[in-house]
C-alpha cells in the first residue's frame, strides 16, 4: 500500500512538470505581450523594452522558463501585471472559497447521487429505476451554465429566495450557507447524473456476480446482499470513474464561479486570463492542476483502501 | 430406506425466451435420503444447476419455477413467504457451487463471510463468540492457521482453500442438507480428491445430507449413495448407486460409463456418446436421448418415455430397458 503510493507521488512529479511546460508555453502563444499590456495604451516604446527587461521576457524562453522554475521553487509566483498584488497573495485568498465550493457540492451530490443509482440498480426495470434514469439523462445533458442561470433566474432573482452573488462569508455562518447553496446545488446538480448512472451500471454489474449468488445462498436478506455484496463492490469502478470526471468538477467550478461572482480561483483564472494577466493565469493553472493531481491521489488511496487486492500490491 | 429429507415432486423451472417458454428443468422428481448422498450426473447444460438454483428459489430472472414441489422435511420450499425461504437458506439447505475463485466476495475478508453466514440466522450472537466460532468452522474444514486465515481475503487463497472456505461457510449454521454444484471440477485432480475426502467426512460428522452434482461419474461412484443420471432436463435413470454402476439401465447411463460398442469401429473401444445435448428450445419429440441413442427404435420418437421400475428403487426412462448386457456389448444395431 505504501508502496503503491510512494509510486502515485512520483509519477505525479513529471506530470506536474508537464503541467507547468503547457501553462508557460500557452502563455507565449497568447497574441497579446504582457509588457505592452503592463505598460499602458500611452507608453513608449522604450518604457515598453525596460517593462520586458524587468520580466525577463527578453530572454530565451528555456531560460525563461528555468526562471521560472527557480521562482516558483521559492514560492515566488510572481507579481499581478494588473495590479501589482503577488500571485501567491490572490491565490491564497481564492484557494479557501473553491475548496469550500467543492466540498459543499460534492458531500451532497455523490451521496445522492449513489442513492439513486443503487435504487434504480434495486428496482431495475420498475418506475423507481425509470425515473433515476430521466434524472441521471437530465443530469447529464444539461450545462453547468445553463442550470446556474435557471437557479439565478427563479431562486435568486424572481422569488428572491437565496443571493446569487458573491460569497457571504464563512461556511458556518448563515450569510455563508445562504450565498454558496446556490453555487453548491449547481456544480453540484450536473454531477448527480453522472455518479447516478455509474453506480447503477456498477450496482447491476456486481449483482450478476457469482459472490452475489452466494451472499444469496447464505440467507442474507436483499438489503445486505445489495448494501454489502453488490453496492461496496460496486464502489470500486464507482469511485474510479468518478475520479476521471475530476476535470470535468475543475471546468465545472470555474463556470460556477463565474456566474455566480463567486470569489475562487476558477473566477481568478478566467479573469486573469481575459486581462492578459500573464503570471497571474499561471499560477491559477498550476494550482488548478495541483488540485487535479491531489484529488486523483486522493482516488488512488480510496481505490486501495476499497480493493484488498490493491493493498498488497 | 429412511424416510426423505427432501423430496422434489415434478419439479419444471423454465426461462421465457423469443421462442416461447423453454423448461431448463422438465418435470423432475427425485428424494434425498437422510445423512446420504444423491449424486446427480448429466453433461453440461441438461438442468443440473438449474435443478439446484430451484431448490433454494435462486433461478436467476428471467428463469422462474413453472410447477412441482420441494418437499424439505415436508414442507414445501416453493411456496414458503420470501422471508421464511431466506431462513431455510443457509441454515437448513446450503450450497457451495464449481467456481471457488468468484463464488467468495474479493471485498471482504474470509472471517467476515463466514461470520455474515452466522449472522444471518443468529443475529444475537455476540462478536467474539462468532469469531471463535468462525475460526473453528475453517479449522473444521482442514484450513491449516485458521486465526490467520480469518483476517486474509479470498485473493490471497488457493482454489482448493477457497473451496474449503465455501465449505465452512455453508456449513456454519450446521445444514441438514448440502448442495454442492461441481464443486470439484475447477479444481485440479489432487485438490478435487482432497475436497471430496472432506465433504465425506464432514458428512459423517454432521449427519447431513448432500447433493452432490458433477458432470463426472468417477466422482459419484466415490461419493454417492443414490444416483440420478439427467438429460436434457429430465431424469433419465435414478437408483442406488450400485444398481447403477452394475447393472445401468439406460443407453445414456451406459453412454457415460463408456459402455456402448462403437458400432463403426472395434468392438472394444470405450467411448463417449457422439453429439451432444440438444438445447432446451430444440428438444425431440420423443425420448430426447433418442437422436444420440443406438439402441433407438421408431416409437422412442413417439412420445418422451416415463420413468419405469426396473428393479427395487431402480427406474429408468426407456422404453427398450432393461437392455442385455450382451445387447449392449453385441449387436446394438
Ligand atoms: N439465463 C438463461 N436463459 C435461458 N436459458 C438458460 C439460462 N440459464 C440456463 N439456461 C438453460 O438451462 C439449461 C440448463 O442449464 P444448467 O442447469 O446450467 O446446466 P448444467 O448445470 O447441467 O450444466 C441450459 O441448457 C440452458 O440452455
Ligand atoms: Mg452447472
Amino acid at each position: 500500500m505504501l508502496r503503491y503510493l510512494i509510486q502515485r507521488l512520483l509519477l505525479a512529479i513529471p506530470v506536474m512538470l508537464g503541467v507547468l511546460l503547457i501553462g508557460f508555453l500557452l502563455m507565449q502563444v497568447v497574441p497579446t505581450d504582457p509588457a505592452t499590456v503592463r505598460a499602458g495604451p500611452s507608453a513608449t516604446a522604450e518604457v515598453v523594452a525596460e517593462i520586458r527587461r524587468d520580466l525577463g521576457l527578453d530572454q530565451p524562453l528555456t531560460t525563461q522558463f528555468g526562471l521560472y522554475l527557480w521562482r516558483l521553487a521559492q514560492g515566488d509566483l510572481g507579481v499581478s501585471i494588473i495590479n501589482n498584488v503577488p500571485v501567491v497573495q490572490e491565490l491564497g485568498a481564492t484557494i479557501g472559497p473553491t475548496l469550500e465550493l467543492m466540498l459543499s457540492s460534492l458531500v451532497w451530490s455523490i451521496p445522492l447521487g449513489i442513492l439513486l443509482g443503487t435504487l434504480g440498480a434495486y428496482y431495475r426495470g420498475s418506475l423507481i429505476d425509470r425515473g433515476v434514469m430521466a434524472i441521471s439523462v437530465a443530469g447529464v445533458s444539461v450545462p453547468v451554465f445553463f442550470l446556474g442561470l435557471i437557479l439565478i433566474w427563479f431562486v435568486g432573482f424572481k422569488w428572491q429566495w437565496l443571493p446569487f452573488t458573491g460569497r457571504g462569508g464563512p461556511l458556518w455562518t448563515l450569510e455563508g450557507l445562504q450565498s454558496i447553496a446556490l453555487p453548491a446545488i449547481t456544480l453540484g446538480g450536473v454531477f448527480v447524473g453522472p455518479v447516478a448512472r455509474m453506480t447503477r451500471t456498477a450496482v447491476l454489474d456486481v449483482l450478476s456476480a457469482d459472490h452475489v449468488r452466494t451472499a444469496r445462498a447464505k440467507g442474507l436478506s436483499e438489503r445486505l446482499v445489495v448494501l454489502r455484496h453488490a453496492l461496496r463492490n460496486a464502489m470500486v469502478p464507482v469511485v474510479t470513474l468518478i475520479g476521471l470526471q475530476i476535470g470535468f468538477l475543475l471546468g465545472g467550478a470555474v463556470v460556477t464561479e463565474t456566474v455566480f461572482t463567486w470569489p475562487g480561483v476558477g473566477r481568478l483564472a478566467v479573469g486573469a486570463i481575459t486581462s492578459s494577466d500573464f503570471p497571474m493565469a499561471q499560477g491559477t493553472i498550476i494550482v488548478l492542476s495541483l488540485g487535479f493531481i491531489i484529488v486523483n491521489l486522493i482516488v488512488d488511496m480510496l481505490y486501495a483502501a476499497l480493493d484488498p487486492r490493491m493493498r498488497a500490491a | 430406506m429412511t424416510e426423505a429429507l427432501l423430496s422434489i415432486e415434478g419439479l419444471r423451472t423454465v426461462f421465457r425466451s423469443g421462442m416461447g417458454e423453454i423448461a431448463a428443468v422438465d418435470g423432475v422428481s427425485l428424494s434425498v435420503p437422510r445423512g446420504r448422498t444423491l449424486g446427480i450426473v448429466g453433461e453440461s447444460g441438461c438442468g443440473k444447476s438449474m435443478l439446484s438454483l430451484s431448490v433454494m428459489r435462486l433461478v436467476p430472472p428471467p428463469g422462474r419455477v413453472a410447477a412441482g414441489r420441494v418437499l424439505l422435511e415436508g414442507r414445501d420450499l416453493l411456496t414458503l413467504p420470501k422471508a421464511e425461504m431466506r431462513d431455510v437458506r443457509g441454515r437448513e439447505v446450503a450450497m457451495i457451487f464449481q467456481e471457488p475463485m468468484t463464488s467468495l466476495n474479493p471485498v471482504h475478508s474470509i472471517g467476515d463471510q463466514i461470520m455474515e453466514a452466522m449472522r444471518a440466522h443468529e443475529p444475537r450472537a455476540g462478536a467474539a463468540e462468532l469469531r471463535d466460532r468462525a475460526i473453528a468452522a475453517l479449522a473444521r474444514v482442514r484450513i491449516p492457521a485458521p486465526e490467520r486465515r480469518f483476517t486474509e481475503y479470498p485473493h490471497q487463497l488457493s482454489g482448493g482453500m477457497r473451496q474449503r472456505v465455501m465449505i465452512a461457510m455453508a456449513l456454519a449454521c450446521s445444514p441438514k442438507l448440502l448442495i454442492a454444484d461441481e464443486p470439484t471440477t475447477a479444481l485440479d485432480v489432487t485438490v478435487q480428491a482432497q475436497i471430496l475426502d472432506l465433504l465425506r467426512e464432514l458428512q459423517s460428522e454432521t449427519g447431513m445430507s448432500i447433493i452432490l452434482i458433477t458432470h463426472d461419474l468417477g466422482v459419484v461412484a466415490e461419493m454417492a449413495d443414490e444416483v440420478a443420471v439427467m438429460y436434457a432436463g429430465r431424469v433419465a435413470e435414478r437408483g442406488p448407486a450400485r444398481a447403477i454402476f452394475e447393472d445401468p439401465q439406460h443407453p445414456y447411463t451406459l453412454g457415460l460409463l463408456g459402455s456402448i460398442p462403437r458400432l463403426d469401429e472395434e468392438r472394444e473401444t470405450l467411448l463417449a456418446i457422439e453429439g451432444s445435448v440438444p438445447p432446451p428450445f430444440a428438444l425431440p419429440p420423443g425420448c430426447r436421448f433418442a437422436p444420440r441413442c443406438p439402441f433407438a427404435i421408431s416409437p422412442c420418437n413417439a412420445a418422451p418415455p416415463p420413468l419405469r421400475d426396473i428393479a427395487d428403487a431402480h427406474e429408468a426412462a426407456c422404453i427398450r430397458a432393461p437392455i442385455e448386457a450382451s445387447l449392449a456389448l453385441g449387436n446394438a444395431a
